[in-house]
């Protein structure tokens, strides 16, 4: 089965390598929406929690009630034609995508941020470190070790997520590897070779994210 | 010298402190007792500038402080002159004890009074190690052994014995005398009342809010007041 399924990623590679790169961009895009926006997100929740930390609680309901399926399907049919406007599904899946790491990335640096104990802080000031030292030297290096084995296993869920794009016609790995299925009919094989794309990508990040939660988060409580 | 007068606190609406003060020299040991929830350590987090105090005035060394403050911009705080060694000691979790205790330095370290101080508090065995690899009794000498390095003119305890064993609370009071004696102003919050007739200079007791009765460690055998002398019979009872 192994020959078969390295001849049809060899036979196949151009139409492979074109919906792995559609993937990788989407990904790409949602990652790095993620990142910024929110990160921007959840430090605005953290501080201002009667406004932006309570429009987050809302997303976040929201969100956590629809399924990723509706939420793209409602945003490539329906709402297209409530605005009358015509967009590629590419960047419809785009925005779905991001808006749901935004919001995941978001909750993940709120939480954390509001469970950071201040008295670390207060320890540096009475230790007559500034503002800008207690942030570089204390509060970020805690902050960052329990963000980022969150934060990588998040990003691989979200990676995940884009085979759900196919279904509004996104041309990705997923969608291509359905039209090489339709042509050659060899089920087992091409989604064998589907996985080992996922596995490739997928597994250096979680053991990535593994390593530095072993690293890095190790148990802060005290004896 | 470090000066408090008429020192208030509200937390909450609830006034915690009632226009306390006090006054500390350096090379002097203050202990302040008082039962649960009497504002000693609302106190010392007031007179240390973490919580500012409602209304007052506090002098430490050449800073005037006249609460409430009116301008918090270039506010000159008093640390490390003045520093603070806590009940939960928030060692940082992320650094060595090493490096938890040499941060504050920012690389001007003297290294002579750097391994005066890791001889001082037995701290070599443990030096490189995280503070969740190590005993609560260690971690509490390298709060010191922090405190210390940054050489300040006063220094506040709070209860910072209370989850040692005896022995263990024996080898850090025992080194307050040394460091008193080396012109360092300690105010020494605890409810250890035997250790506090031990090493103070004057003792403070606190209820309510207010300042009840205070004076030397004589106070703690002949106490004057009723809430002193019924305080001092409880602890008794309860050692």
């Amino acid at each position: 089965m192994l020959g078969t399924v390295i001849d049809i990623i060899i036979r196949y590679r151009e139409g492979l390598l074109s919906g792995l790169l559609v993937t990788l961009g989407l990904c790409a895009i949602v990652w790095l929406s993620g990142m910024i926006f929110g990160v921007l997100f959840g430090v605005f929740a953290h501080r201002q929690k009667e406004s932006t930390g309570f429009i987050l609680k809302i997303l976040s309901f929201l969100l956590a009630s629809i399924p990723i399926l509706v939420l793209l399907f409602w945003l490539h049919y329906p709402l297209q034609e409530i605005l009358g406007v015509v967009i590629l599904p590419f960047i419809t899946a785009a925005f779905a995508l991001s808006l749901v790491n935004i919001v995941g990335v978001a909750q993940i640096i709120r939480d954390i941020l509001n469970d950071f104990p201040e008295q670390y802080a207060i320890a540096g000031k009475v230790c007559g470190l500034s503002e800008k030292e207690i942030f570089s030297k204390i509060k970020f290096p805690i902050i960052f070790r329990q963000v980022i084995p969150q934060f990588l296993t998040l990003q691989v869920s979200m990676l995940q997520l884009t085979l759900f794009a196919s279904l509004i016609s996104v041309q990705e790995i997923f969608r291509v590897a359905q039209h090489i299925n339709s042509i050659i009919y060899k089920p087992v094989e091409i989604y064998t070779a589907l996985a080992l794309f996922f596995i490739a990508i997928c597994l250096p990040l979680n053991i990535l994210a593994y390593w530095l939660k072993s690293k890095y988060t190790r148990n802060f409580s005290e004896k | 010298m470090l000066l408090a007068k008429d020192i208030t606190k509200k937390i909450d609406g609830r006034e915690i402190l009632k226009g306390v003060s006090l006054s500390l020299e350096g090379g002097e040991i203050i202990s302040v007792i008082g039962p649960s929830g009497s504002g000693k350590t609302t106190l010392l987090r007031a007179i240390s500038l973490i919580d500012s105090p409602n209304s007052g005035f506090l002098a430490i060394g050449e800073n005037n402080y006249r609460f409430p403050i009116q301008q918090t911009e270039n506010l000159k705080l008093p640390y490390p002159n003045l520093t603070v060694v806590f009940q939960q000691l928030f060692i940082w979790p992320h650094l060595t004890i090493r490096e938890n205790i040499s941060l504050p330095l920012r690389g001007k370290i003297d290294t002579k009074y750097f391994d005066e101080v890791v001889g001082l508090f037995q701290m070599d065995p443990f030096l490189d190690r995280y503070p969740n690899e190590v005993s609560i009794g260690q971690r509490q000498r390298a709060a010191f052994a922090r405190a210390l390095l940054l050489k300040p003119k006063y220094l506040l305890l709070d209860e910072v014995t209370s989850a040692l064993d005896i022995e263990q609370s024996y080898l850090i009071l025992s080194h307050l005398k040394r460091i008193a004696e080396k012109g360092v102003g300690i105010i020494f919050v605890s409810h250890v009342l035997h250790f506090a007739s031990k090493i103070s200079d004057k003792v403070i007791f606190l209820d309510e809010g207010k300042i009840v009765e205070e004076g030397t460690s004589d106070i703690l055998t002949n106490p004057k007041t009723e809430r002193l002398k019924k305080f001092i019979s409880i602890s008794q009872q309860v050692i």
